[in-house]
């Protein structure tokens, strides 16, 4: 029963700020506590996060995906290249459990939680990925024909903007807008 | 005339300006008294997919260029720039077929390419254009504007009239796109499925390490010696730095080389590499031949495949004859496909798994029917032999393109000492001691800013070798990479900055299936075989007749490219065209296209974008003016970059360091290219018996297996009309290589004209007789303009040697749908009165 009473507040702000689902607009360095210190690792535009608490002009959040045995990169679904979150060092991640894929890769489920600065989340992830597909259009055009959104898989984009972003000039939130709204087309 | 002619009044009719025009027929007729011969201002900068140039403009001439001093290896194609600029067939006035003048959309189509050109005034050919796209996109919809229009005119950020087309016609209201590209359809389309990757452009291993490490190269249909002259970007050519340095180093530590070609190329003679003569577009069975020596003498690197491969045991089964076909792929087998001895597929076999080995795979080989597996297979015996991702070891496959293999400086990202590599696929990055980068370039894109209705449209692609199919066949149901589509009906299509009746297989299918356009608009510098074939033809500006900003391929400079000299006869801009079009539509159409900017302010803003991500990352560029005053901008090359191993990551951890495959693995077997159950293209890499080779059928009455590779002397097409031709013409034709024995055969002699032909075509050729190539196989490079005999006329001889009236224009399978080139033919002496060779002069046109 005292248990109970100890969690039920906590339970009610997690509740309360998990009702909206929340993505980064930018990529942002999440922090242990609710100050500007030196980053436990980059959260990745257009990512999913649950808002746990409210801090200031930070918010308190957790990233859950998938990433392969001993990478610092958490990514957002299993089997997908799709990049959620960049540890400095992947021992901060709480592991939930693993998951073993079709081609008998195994995916470990991590848990990170951390402080984010409040302005890098929306509420809107169109609006996210609607700024990848006006630069994935203004910068992807001009040297070539624009390729199809569903030209290649998820899991091939990443590499194709490597090659093509050093010609581009693309910087590195550029490219992982574009990654994303490619990623996430359908 | 020519004393009140001045420069003043000679400008009033250049642009966009309608009115009176001064009365000349060829360039070299321009009624001006120009400056002074002593010009102190004389030196400009440009620059070209041949090289950067300082350009020479003397007398209102731009008479000639030098090299930029950052030039490694200048190449004499740059001396085509100037000497194009009066080709005696640049276009000088917008001209409009007759019949077409007369009857609009509904004009006799058969005449397109026979019918008289009748000059207009610019006012007339934009309310012709206008007045068309309105009645298409309101008859048939958007998807019935063919907007592809692939070509490779111009390096400038702001003219790439390609871009600029598709970004016009997407305001105006919509078209038909293409994606991959000619050059690498099935590469492009076949390796994401194997490496996770599109591997014509993923990094390749850099020379330095090469030179370092490598103890054999085998240049596999790849002639980078010829190729890299030219550049998607501008060539720097600091590949052949490095290649002079490999072959220092090959002297000294006994490097071998071998090249897989049917002919005998530039790079092969360069490195003295030993010539295995392989019969056209049977390299997977030579591949699957060592394949199956090295898994039955067990060479073969088990840990590898194991380690960083999936489904190895289902090509093993096909590989040892337990498949279907129960056919074992021994060196014998291979054998009597290829055309090597066994006893030579055995030692490549052991020299490869021997060596430290890399695989220069150039694209030549899948350009061909099955064109899927050649790349596919390349790869599955790269990991056969165990050595992708150590130094020097493995495979590239874009050692022959745009520089490929130079150490390049790292993408400038606003930190430039950020960022870190991802996935097995990442280039090079700074390092902490090297802040070595550049910011690349950007240029216009094909989509607007401003908002309007074009911001909603749905741009509709087709596969770009398909077009004809595509014309033949609206509404027909298709299969392209795992997917089912339909043919859009196309009614008008609007070419800017290519040539597809050079670029485009099967010509005289091709004129048959032109005809089914409405209405064909296209913008040219020259009286191309395609301008010849159009309704509405515009004269567009050189690159050297505007001004523009572009970068080096190898991202090491970025170069001002500055009008050399006013334009010749009414040639406009290709932005100012597409301006005028959009008049015709409304000014929000206008302010979309252009963004309420000038050229110039273009190009300022893509200078200035590049200047910011540098003084942010630390890169020192200077301010525009002096930038333009100076005409180039350099970036070093960190020394990370010149380690730089592809794979090494991924080998190093193949977890963490996945592909962007499905299984994070290089795929022998691919789970989802079988399940799209292609008849063509099955789960793993195959030899298929390609529809026309030396051992089918069609060899009986054609028995000579034509290759086109890519020319010496041209980029494609381009510069075919310069004095450049003439540096490899045979009496005006374009060479054809034989066999002495295929020669003497024949009758036929060094020197002698020659018909060409097969079931689909006849072109001339000049015969060069030499041991270069293989018995049996012909050599003639593709981009030699056409010429017809009766113009527009089905079967017609071509004078001149376009190669492309004889090749098949048949899709390499269902996954890639890309383009061939290589036929079979017949050849004979030609006999009778050679022809006069028609296409470098300007048509006769009426109303001038």
């Amino acid at each position: 029963m005292r248990l109970f009473h100890v969690l039920a507040p906590l339970c009610a702000a997690t509740m309360m700020f998990a009702a909206s689902g929340s993505f980064l607009s930018k990529n942002a360095p999440l922090y242990a506590e609710a100050s500007e210190g030196s980053a436990l690792g980059e959260l990745i535009i257009a990512s999913e996060v649950k808002e746990l608490s409210q801090k200031g002009s930070f918010s308190e959040v957790e990233f859950v995906g998938f990433a392969p045995e001993g990478s610092g990169v958490v990514y957002e679904k299993a089997g997908m290249l799709i990049i959620g979150f960049e540890a400095s060092n992947p021992s901060i991640f709480k592991v939930l459990g693993q998951k073993t894929d079709e081609y008998g890769s195994v995916w470990i489920n991590v848990s990170i939680k951390g402080f984010v600065k409040s302005d890098a989340l929306s509420s809107d992830k169109n609006k996210v990925l609607g700024a990848g597909k006006t630069l994935f259009q203004a910068k992807c055009s001009t040297c070539h024909a624009l390729h199809p959104e569903s030209e290649f898989d998820a899991n091939v984009w990443p590499s194709i903007l490597e090659a093509m972003g050093a010609q581009a000039g693309l910087s590195k939130l550029e490219k992982q807008s574009i990654e994303k709204y490619l990623q996430n087309y359908k | 005339m020519t004393k009140k002619m001045d420069r003043r009044s000679f400008l009033k009719v250049g642009g966009a300006v309608a009115g009176t025009a001064v009365a000349t027929v060829s360039a070299e007729a321009i009624p001006l008294v120009g400056d002074s011969l002593l010009n102190d201002a004389e030196k400009g900068f440009s620059a070209s997919h041949f090289g950067a140039v300082v350009t020479h403009t003397r007398n209102s001439r731009f008479e000639s260029v030098t090299p930029f001093e950052g030039d490694e290896h200048p190449v004499t194609l740059i001396e085509g720039l100037a000497a194009r600029t009066y080709a005696k067939d640049r276009i000088m006035y917008p001209c409009v077929r007759e019949s077409y003048l007369k009857n609009g959309y509904k004009s006799d189509k058969t005449k397109r390419g026979s019918d008289k050109f009748v000059r207009v005034s610019w006012e007339t050919a934009y309310d012709l254009i206008a007045n068309e796209l309105k009645r298409v996109y309101k008859n048939y919809g958007s998807d019935a504007v063919y907007g592809g229009s692939y070509g490779w005119f111009c390096v400038g950020s702001l003219n790439n009239p390609q871009a600029l087309l598709g970004r016009m016609l997407g305001v105006a209201g919509g078209y038909t796109s293409r994606t991959c590209t000619y050059s690498t359809h099935a590469i492009r389309q076949i390796t994401p499925y194997v490496t996770g990757t599109d591997e014509s452009t993923a990094p390749a291993t850099v020379y330095p390490v090469i030179i370092e490490n490598t103890e054999c190269i085998v240049f596999w249909g790849a002639d980078p010696v010829n190729t890299c002259q030219i550049a998607w970007g501008v060539p720097d050519h600091q590949s052949y730095t490095y290649m002079k340095q490999l072959k220092e180093a090959a002297q000294k530590r006994n490097i071998k080389f071998y090249i897989i070609d049917p002919v005998y190329n530039n790079t092969g003679m360069y490195f003295g590499a030993e010539h295995i003569q392989i019969r056209p577009t049977t390299d997977v069975a030579l591949m699957l031949g060592i394949a199956q020596y090295l898994y039955s003498e067990n060479l073969y690197s088990k840990e590898f495949v194991d380690k960083y491969t999936t489904g190895f045991e289902e090509f093993r089964k096909y590989l040892v004859g337990e498949s279907e076909d129960k056919v074992a792929k021994t060196p014998e087998w291979a054998s009597k496909i290829c055309g090597i001895p066994v006893e030579v597929i055995k030692m490549l076999a052991k020299e490869f798994v021997s060596k430290r080995t890399m695989l220069m795979g150039g694209w030549g080989t899948q350009r061909a029917h099955h064109g899927e597996q050649p790349n596919w297979m390349m790869i599955t015996l790269a990991s056969m032999i165990g050595q992708v991702g150590l130094p020097g070891g493995g495979y590239g496959m874009n050692y022959h393109y745009s520089d490929g293999g130079v150490p390049m400086p790292a993408a400038a990202t606003g930190n430039a000492l950020s960022d870190k590599p991802l996935n097995g696929s990442a280039g090079a990055v700074a390092d902490a001691e090297n802040v070595a980068a550049s910011p690349g370039l950007s240029g216009i894109s094909i989509n607007s800013k401003i908002e309007g209705p074009w911001k909603q449209r749905k741009i509709n692609v087709i596969p770009v070798s398909r077009i004809v199919e595509c014309l033949e066949n609206p509404g027909k149901e298709y299969n392209f990479d795992g997917k089912a589509y339909k043919y859009p009906e196309i009614k008008m299509a609007y070419w800017a900055g290519g040539n597809p009746f050079h670029h485009h297989q099967d010509r005289n299918r091709m004129i048959k299936a032109w005809q089914k356009l409405d209405t064909f608009v296209v913008n040219e510098c020259f009286w191309t075989a395609t301008a010849r074939m159009a309704d509405i033809v515009l004269p567009a500006t050189t690159e050297q007749e505007r001004n523009d900003i572009t970068k080096s391929h190898s991202n090491s400079y970025i170069f001002a490219m500055k009008q050399a000299v006013k334009p010749v006869g009414e040639a406009t801009d290709d932005f100012d065209i597409f301006v005028n079009i959009l008049r015709r539509f409304g000014a929000n159409e206008v302010l979309a296209f252009t963004e309420g900017k000038t050229k110039m302010e273009w190009v300022e803003s893509f200078y200035q974008e590049s200047y910011n991500k540098a003084t942010k990352s630390g890169v020192k560029m200077l301010p525009f003016k002096e930038f333009w005053e100076k005409g180039f901008v350099k970036f070093e090359t960190p020394e990370s970059a010149k380690k730089f191993v592809k794979h090494a990551k991924f080998r190093q951890n193949p977890v963490v360091n996945r592909l962007g495959t499905p299984s994070g693995k290089i795929e022998i077997f691919s789970k989802k290219i079988a399940g799209y159950n292609y008849k063509e293209c099955k789960g793993h890499p195959m030899w298929f018996e390609p529809m026309e080779w030396l051992g089918s059928s069609v060899a009986k009455e054609f028995p000579l297996n034509l290759v086109s590779p890519h020319p010496k002397y041209r980029l494609h097409s381009q510069l075919n009309n310069t004095w450049i031709r003439d540096l490899e013409e045979v009496d005006g034709r374009e060479p054809i290589w034989l066999n002495p024995k295929d020669a003497a055969k024949r009758g036929i002699q060094n020197g002698d004209i020659v018909r060409v032909f097969n079931k689909r075509g006849q072109v001339l050729a000049g015969a060069v007789v030499t041991e270069a190539v293989m018995q049996g196989v012909v050599r003639m490079q593709e981009g030699a303009w056409y010429d017809p005999s009766e113009p527009g006329k089905v079967g017609t001889l071509c004078r001149h040697g376009d190669v492309n009236v004889l090749i098949p224009d048949v899709g390499t399978s269902e996954l890639a749908q890309g383009n061939q080139a290589t036929a079979l033919v017949e050849i004979e002496k030609f006999k009778g009165e050679v022809p006069e060779i028609g296409i470098f002069k300007a048509p006769k046109i009426k109303g001038i």
